[in-house]
């Protein structure tokens, strides 16, 4: 007989009921008190960078030194990108799918469902280069913030109202740094994180990404850092101080770039330049 | 590249997303709760179950900084401080198997009509199986439950216990040699 597979039956118990887990669930989330928002701490997404890896802005970190000087403005650039990204067709599908890019190479694709479930495929990453369902579904990380699907399509179209929508949910959020509640700049460069993210990454329609462009140009603090392999750099201010954003406003895409901020959170840097492409199908990979 | 299974993949970016952002410590308790209660649950009864797999995520939030990746994995870092909570509730597991022993003819609540001739063979050991178990020591025990109950590799209780990987198959052999004598069987 097979003594352990009866002592499993023997002391089975039937599984906690919803309401057990929604309200220990929020004991624990009392017990956490205070929320911190360690941005500080990025870096430790580096070792599983590719399995979170979900889309893409990108972030170069500061070694520009030697930047040509800017020949138009970053508005310019922007207002050119929101042109491009209004233009371009979404398509239709049941997936948003996301490949990324490395140094030419296809190194892992990504599928979200609209209720924010995933699958992930990529060497090195879960499942091995085979097809992987990823976790259960769960809102979409837009920076700092959390939104469903719908949230996301329900985003406003105008760039000064999405500013605004997206600041208030940033104001809202309680997002602390070790420091303490986020001061009025940090929310805002935390809401441009949010903005980078919808031009790069989320599964916006094009009328939003075009907003979001906008609402970046109109931002104080954007800067024209000349061109980039694939676009041109642009300074932004974002929560912990200022990140550089490639974006090709021919195609209002971010490309070639070493890091990015992806659908899962956080911001991921590699050691090669990464292209993010994204569009709907209705496959997933057949493996 | 290293060869990991998918639960220790994703959990190494489970780990890094709460130190990334503690908030995300719940997507840890949205994974593991329903394993931790059932194993606690298991031991105890549903009630002490619930309030030590509770405990057990409220703890492990406050000692997520001493969670070491490279000494193991998160689900025994779990289940290991859920059995030091259980052992606070000696008594209360060892009525729990005599109870479980007096009322071993009780039919699974889940079982089919073709499960039936396995069922019905089972229920006759119950008893006897409740009173092995009672009858273990603690850290045999420990063993037996984490390896039946939670799944555990022996890796996995290796880690979850802090003890070496050959004291988890001795005290699982010695376990299953009592039980098989208790139960009237040759080891």
């Amino acid at each position: 007989m097979n003594d352990l597979h009866e002592i499993r039956t023997l002391l089975a118990k039937p599984d906690p009921s919803p309401d057990v887990v929604a309200r220990r669930r929020q004991q624990l989330r009392t017990s956490m008190g205070h929320r911190t928002f360690r941005r500080k701490a990025r870096w430790i997404l580096l070792p599983v960078a590719a399995a979170a890896v979900a889309a893409g802005l990108v972030i170069v970190p500061g070694r520009l030194g030697n930047a040509p000087p800017p020949v138009k403005s970053a508005r310019d650039i922007l207002l050119v990108a929101a042109t491009t990204a209004a233009r371009t067709p979404e398509g239709s599908g049941t997936y948003w799918h996301i490949t990324v890019t490395k140094n030419g190479q296809q190194q892992a694709q990504y599928w979200y469902r609209r209720d924010g479930q995933s699958w992930i495929k990529g060497e090195g990453l879960k499942g091995e280069g085979k097809l992987v369902k990823f976790g259960r579904p769960a809102p979409f990380m837009i920076g700092p913030l959390r939104m469903t699907f719908e949230e996301l399509r329900q985003l406003p179209d105008d760039g000064n109202a999405l500013y605004t929508r997206l600041r208030t949910a940033v104001a809202d959020s309680d997002l602390r740094t070790s420091a303490g509640p986020l001061n009025d700049a940090q929310k805002d460069g935390a809401t441009v994180e949010s903005l980078v993210s919808l031009v790069s990454e989320a599964p916006v329609s094009p009328e939003v990404r075009a907003a979001a462009y906008r609402a970046l140009a109109a931002r104080p603090g954007v800067q024209d850092l000349g061109d980039a392999d694939g676009g041109r750099r642009l300074q932004v201010p974002v929560s912990d101080g200022t990140d550089t954003v490639v974006v090709d406003p021919d195609t209002a895409q971010v490309r070639n770039t070493s890091a990015w901020v992806p659908l899962t959170g956080g911001i991921v840097h590699t050691d090669g330049n990464v292209t993010i492409d994204t569009e709907w199908t209705d496959d997933l990979a057949a493996e | 590249m290293t060869t990991e299974t998918r639960g220790q993949a994703g959990d190494h970016e489970l780990v890094a997303r709460f130190r990334l952002d503690a908030e995300e410590f719940t997507t840890v308790y949205d994974r593991y709760f329903r394993e931790v209660y059932l194993y606690a649950a298991g031991r105890l009864d549903t009630q002490a179950g619930e309030d030590i797999a509770a405990e057990t995520f409220c703890l492990a939030f406050r000692d997520r900084d001493r969670f070491d990746p490279a000494r193991g994995g998160l689900r025994p870092w779990l289940f290991g401080i859920a059995t030091n909570l259980v052992a606070r509730h000696r008594r209360k597991e060892a009525r729990h198997y005599q109870a479980l022993a007096r009322a071993g003819t009780e039919p699974p609540a889940d079982s089919h009509e073709g499960r039936v001739v396995d069922a019905v063979a089972a229920l006759h050991m119950r008893p006897q199986l409740a009173r092995a178990l009672a009858a273990l020591n603690r850290g045999e025990r420990d063993v037996v439950t984490l390896v039946s109950l939670a799944e555990l590799t022996h890796q996995e209780v290796a880690e979850a216990l802090g003890v070496s990987y050959g004291t988890v198959g001795s005290r699982l052999n010695r376990a299953r040699k009592k039980i098989h004598k208790m139960m009237g069987h040759q080891p």
